[in-house]
């Protein structure tokens, strides 16, 4: 596993824009929203180095802001609907280092982006309900694609939960968990049916971190 | 150099570490059996598939996407253009 940060990439022109909208968003976001940041534990509490799979779910379109603001020491590559990508929003979302993935036909060549983001040491940062919730505060069920991401690439999973927020109300809370090594979990390979199982055992996580954030 | 028959074991020995829920239909599987409508298969399984593939066989999947597999003898195919 790649536990250090990349750090000749800390100052690059590659990411200079990326991180002017960081610097100067980071001001108005915080005043705005006042996020409360919880964490599961002692361990959760340790700054993510490395490479890592940040998963959240998914309440409205500002989740990217909060995941972000959350994790604020790192930057995010997040992984977004192709048909989103598609858009007038491309030439942004190419500059926040965005990662389209195609659900329908997902081709393995974006499989091989994530996985050399991911070995690279960075953060990579998906919302595996897939899409927005339907706001009744339930969680969609989660896809496994993100356990195949991070068996593959040898990273552990960082679940984070952002309660339900309007966007124009301040007092946001993000719970961070427990990184999760799936792994130590299992020698090997894991079948499709281990995979389904951790799948459902993210999402059981996902629900205990939203127990605390109701708290 | 692998056989093609060889290939088709092996893929089918990687399916049945994979899906131990489909072991029969598996079994009896052969090259024009279809990935998603036989198998059963959803875009996850296909790239666990993958990625079973390339650490078995040592081959990388380049410029394909899910749906240039339907059938096993599609894979099996691939795989064979690649070890060439």
């Amino acid at each position: 596993m790649n536990n250090q940060p990349n750090k000749a990439k800390l100052f690059s022109l590659k990411y200079f824009f990326v991180d002017f909208v960081r610097v100067t968003g980071a001001l108005p976001t915080l005043l705005w929203y006042r996020p409360k940041i919880l964490y599961e534990n002692e361990t959760a509490k340790q700054k993510i180095k490395g490479g890592a799979l940040v998963i959240s779910n998914h309440n409205c379109f500002f989740d990217p802001v909060y995941v972000m603001l959350a994790i604020w020491y790192r930057r995010h590559h997040f992984i977004i609907n192709q048909e989103f990508y598609d858009t007038k929003a491309k030439w942004f979302l190419d500059r926040v280092m965005c990662i389209p993935i195609d659900t329908k036909n997902t081709g393995f060549q974006t499989m091989k982006v994530i996985n050399d983001h991911l070995t690279g040491g960075d953060l990579v940062s998906m919302f595996p309900e897939g899409h927005i919730n339907d706001g009744s505060g339930e969680m969609r069920q989660f896809k496994s694609g993100m356990v195949l991401m991070s068996m593959r690439a040898k990273v552990p999973i960082v679940p984070v939960y952002v309660r339900e927020h309007k966007p124009r109300s301040s007092g946001l809370r993000v719970v961070i968990g427990e990184p999760i090594d799936i792994n130590k979990l299992y020698a090997g390979r894991p079948s499709m049916s281990d995979i389904e199982a951790i799948t459902n055992r993210l999402f059981e996580k996902e629900n205990e971190l939203k127990a605390i954030a109701y708290q | 150099m692998l056989s093609r028959a060889e290939i088709f074991e092996k893929l089918k020995e990687i399916l049945l570490f994979a899906d131990n829920k489909n072991r029969a239909v598996i079994e009896k599987c052969d090259e024009s059996t279809k990935l998603v409508t036989d198998l059963g298969f959803n875009s996850v399984s296909v790239l666990y598939m993958v990625i079973a593939i390339e650490e078995s066989f040592g081959i990388v999947f380049d410029n394909v996407s899910m749906n240039d597999f339907e059938t096993i003898g599609d894979v099996v195919s691939y795989i064979e253009a690649r070890l060439k």
